[in-house]
């Protein structure tokens, strides 16, 4: 079920009558686990099944941890290996094939027939990472784990973040699901202009400049002046994309008065790498933070090499977890490299720009460094990708030059609302009436500039 | 527990605000419906199709879409075949246009083809909300009449949800959308090709000559366009289940009491060329459209396995190169004159 549809509309609505009409916390968790086995059921209905197991297992294993710590590490290990087994067989099984045939071709042995039809889970990734976290936090002994089976199935599953996060962390979110929640008015309508503006950034930003993008990576051999206005395209593209699936679900959320975390703050206003990770898929970031780059050592290793170790392995993995792609993981490594470059160069990730020259500066630099790493993501071959980037012409002829230019002038276009949405506040302010005629004139401007067709949203593939 | 205070001033801003918003949308409504009516259309108005068709007589009459208007010579035809051959492609096109250029100008007109060849694609015949909306809407616009029913309730009424249709009827520029955002897209166009040279549309025909298909990686192309097709494949493949709902009666009616002798192909796309796997009900679907077909004493050809037409004859995946169109402009006068060798 997806987010831009009439169906999730008449199943939230529904939801929303049934939740708000009891005033019991139990029964309102059952409305919503129930509900979201049937958002989850709607895109397939196996998928539900692979949802449950993981949480009966995760269940068990985190009443296990607590009931026998002298063995918790076997029940982590044993939550460990079933999340990241049906992850590793759903997503990377046929990814893993092809590279063994691969390599068995190059040493002149044949290949294997293997590669099975396999049909990736819609939301596998974050669901799995959510899981995991209640687990270890389990075994740091930073949770104690729930007795209540309907709270954490309801935490695994919940609807508005199951299929493309925010990835919620268990001390976070299932106190929000333990304790009772009350009708708040302000709470409640406040998600709307959230919802909408989530509407918005979809429907007209992301898809239509979708088009561009799509168009140049189509492109055989385009020169890199059209190679970067179209991965500019990209670069709008992705974040309007994935920060409208994070607003509508953080909306959706709190209009059953739970509070999502924000997954972006103005990722491209970075001022160097690491800042960028602050920024953007907060969610995601934080948790590969906290439960892969800490534990291997983190920015405290005692030598270059080991924290070069560290930065490779995590973001490899980053970018592996986006796809079974080896475009992904070099994207990773690109940001690996940028990060242990910065750290050699920008006094061991201390530094910071001192005036607002040196940090517009910072900002540009780190920008067209992110769209050359976002090529990397969108391309379907990193080969082809590096070899248009550095071919010549560059492309100051007008047949590259002028159509470039076009999408340059409609990416600036596009993105002009998120520039205006910086200073929301000062339009805004706290008139309702102002707010009110904003909602509208973005409802109006969906109904004439949304695509028809709308396209899934890029995460979803995650 | 229920917070029952009632901010009255915030709902009664928000309700103004709410009115403020309607009333400039009513308001653009009017004004662009009074300026985007005068504007050119896409294509000629039904008047104008039906003045064409009393002036050239054809014996015989193709209609389809981009795949008929690349992929037919029917002057070679007419030569071949030695009737009068003319042909109605407008690209985009499919079951909807089709039905209302019958409907609209066939029956209306005081001249009759004896033959109207139809030339489409995979299961489009039993998919009447296939490029009725966006920028397909303004082909179709010309072709409509006061009531359209029909097209409303098998096609619109379908694709779009209730509020959908109630703001498509009833407001301009929702209907026209797509043309008002190609009027804003071509105004920076051309503001940008003025950076260039004199020439405003300078920029639309650069756009158009650098992402031609023959400058796209075919490759590429085709798994995109798969993509798309996946969206067509995951419609209805089954005949019997979709017929009735569908444009094809209708059309099939309407030409038996013009007394026109409807022909349908069914065109070889560039997967079928490449043995790619097609739709696993896609053998049951021709079968039963074959025999829906025959029980009206209609020919029906499938181009699918017609070995004459392989890969390197296609521009892109759904269009035939110059040597293409060739052989698909010999397959189609063969397949006319078996039809009229059985009639004979």
């Amino acid at each position: 079920m997806v987010f831009t549809s009439l169906s999730f509309f008449i199943f939230i609505s529904v939801i929303l009558i049934l939740y708000w009409s009891t005033g019991s916390r139990r029964i309102q968790n059952i409305i919503l686990l129930i509900g979201s086995y049937f958002f989850y059921g709607f895109i397939h209905p196996w998928f539900c099944f692979l949802l449950g197991i993981s949480t009966v297992v995760d269940y068990f294993c985190g009443l296990g941890m607590k009931r026998y710590p002298e063995i918790k590490k076997r029940f982590l290990v044993i939550s460990l290996c079933s999340n990241l087994g049906m992850l590793g067989f759903f997503k990377y099984f046929n990814f893993f094939i092809e590279n063994v045939n691969a390599i068995l071709i190059w040493i002149g042995v044949g290949s294997s027939e293997l590669a099975l039809s396999i049909m990736l889970p819609v939301g596998i990734s974050f669901y799995t990472f959510q899981t995991l976290s209640y687990t270890i936090d389990i075994y740091k002994e930073e949770l104690t784990p729930t007795k209540n089976f309907i709270d954490f199935a309801l935490f695994v599953s919940f609807f508005p973040q199951l299929v493309a996060g925010p990835i919620e962390r268990a001390q976070r979110f299932l106190p929000q699901i333990q304790n009772k929640r009350t009708w708040n008015t302000e709470s409640f309508f406040s998600a709307i202009p959230l919802m909408i503006w989530g509407f918005f950034k979809k429907l007209v930003i992301a898809d239509n400049v979708a088009i561009y993008a799509n168009k140049v990576y189509l492109l055989e051999s385009p020169t890199p002046i059209m190679l970067f206005a179209g991965t500019l395209a990209f670069t709008l593209q992705i974040f309007a994309d994935f920060s409208a699936y994070t607003d509508i679900a953080r909306a959706s959320a709190r209009l059953i008065g739970f509070d999502l975390i924000k997954n972006f703050n103005a990722p491209y206003l970075a001022v160097n790498p690491s800042d960028f990770w602050r920024r953007w898929h907060i969610s995601f970031s934080t948790w590969i933070r906290d439960y892969l780059y800490i534990p291997l050592g983190g920015s405290r290793v005692d030598t270059h090499r080991k924290y070069i170790f560290v930065v490779v392995t995590t973001m490899g993995l980053s970018g592996l977890w986006h796809g079974a792609s080896w475009n992904f993981v070099l994207w990773g490594f690109f940001h690996a490299l940028i990060l242990i470059v910065y750290r050699m160069l920008g006094k061991a990730g201390r530094w910071r720009p001192q005036n607002i020259l040196s940090k517009c500066f910072s900002i540009a630099v780190m920008f067209f460094i992110i769209v050359f790493s976002w090529g990397l993501f969108r391309t379907h071959s990193v080969s082809w990708y590096f070899e248009r980037s550095l071919s010549t012409p560059l492309g100051f002829g007008t047949d590259s030059l002028l159509p470039a230019s076009v999408i340059v002038a409609f990416v600036f276009l596009y993105s002009s609302p998120l520039l205006i949405s910086f200073k929301r506040n000062r339009i805004i302010g706290k008139s309702n009436f102002r707010l009110s005629v904003v909602c509208g004139f973005l409802i109006f401007l969906i109904s004439i500039f949304g695509r028809d067709g709308s396209s899934d949203f890029i995460y979803f593939q995650f | 527990m229920i917070n029952k205070k009632l901010n009255y001033r915030a709902i009664l801003s928000t309700f103004l605000g709410l009115v403020v918003v309607a009333a400039e949308i009513l308001f653009l409504d009017g004004y662009l419906r009074k300026h985007i009516a005068d504007s050119p259309q896409s294509v000629q108005h039904y008047t104008k199709w039906i003045s064409d068709l009393e002036t050239e007589k054809p014996d015989i009459l193709f209609i389809g879409n981009s795949i008929t208007d690349g992929g037919l010579d029917e002057k070679e035809l007419s030569i071949k075949l030695n009737k009068k051959v003319s042909k109605v492609a407008i690209g985009g096109s499919h079951t909807a246009w089709w039905m209302l250029y019958i409907k609209n100008v066939i029956l209306n007109s005081s001249y009759k083809p004896k033959y109207l060849v139809i030339i489409f694609r995979r299961n489009i015949l039993t998919l009447p909300e296939l490029r009725v909306k966006g920028r397909y809407y303004r082909n179709l616009a010309p072709l409509m009449t006061d009531d359209e029913s029909l097209l409303n309730n098998l096609a619109y009424k379908r694709s779009l949800s209730p509020l959908e249709f109630f703001l498509y009827e009833n407001f301009y520029i929702f209907r026209e959308r797509e043309f008002i955002k190609k009027q804003i897209e071509d105004w920076v166009k051309g503001k940008i090709s003025l950076l260039f040279s004199n020439d405003k549309s300078l920029a639309n025909k650069t756009i158009k000559k650098v992402f031609s298909t023959s400058h796209f990686d075919m490759q590429r192309l085709r798994k995109s366009q798969d993509k798309e097709e996946k969206i067509l494949d995951s419609e209805q493949y089954d005949f019997n289940l979709a017929v009735e709902s569908s444009f094809l009666p209708h059309m099939i009616e309407m030409l038996k009491n013009a007394g026109v002798k409807p022909i349908f192909i069914a065109s070889k796309m560039r997967t079928s060329a490449k043995n790619h796997k097609q739709h696993p009900n896609y053998k049951d679907y021709f079968k039963d459209l074959r025999k829906y077909l025959n029980n009206k004493n209609i020919p029906f050809y499938i181009l699918a396995s017609d070995k004459r037409l392989q890969e390197n004859h296609y521009a892109d995946g759904d269009h035939f190169n110059e040597q293409g169109r060739e052989i698909f402009t010999n397959i189609i006068q063969e397949k006319i004159e078996d039809v009229f060798s059985k009639q004979n």
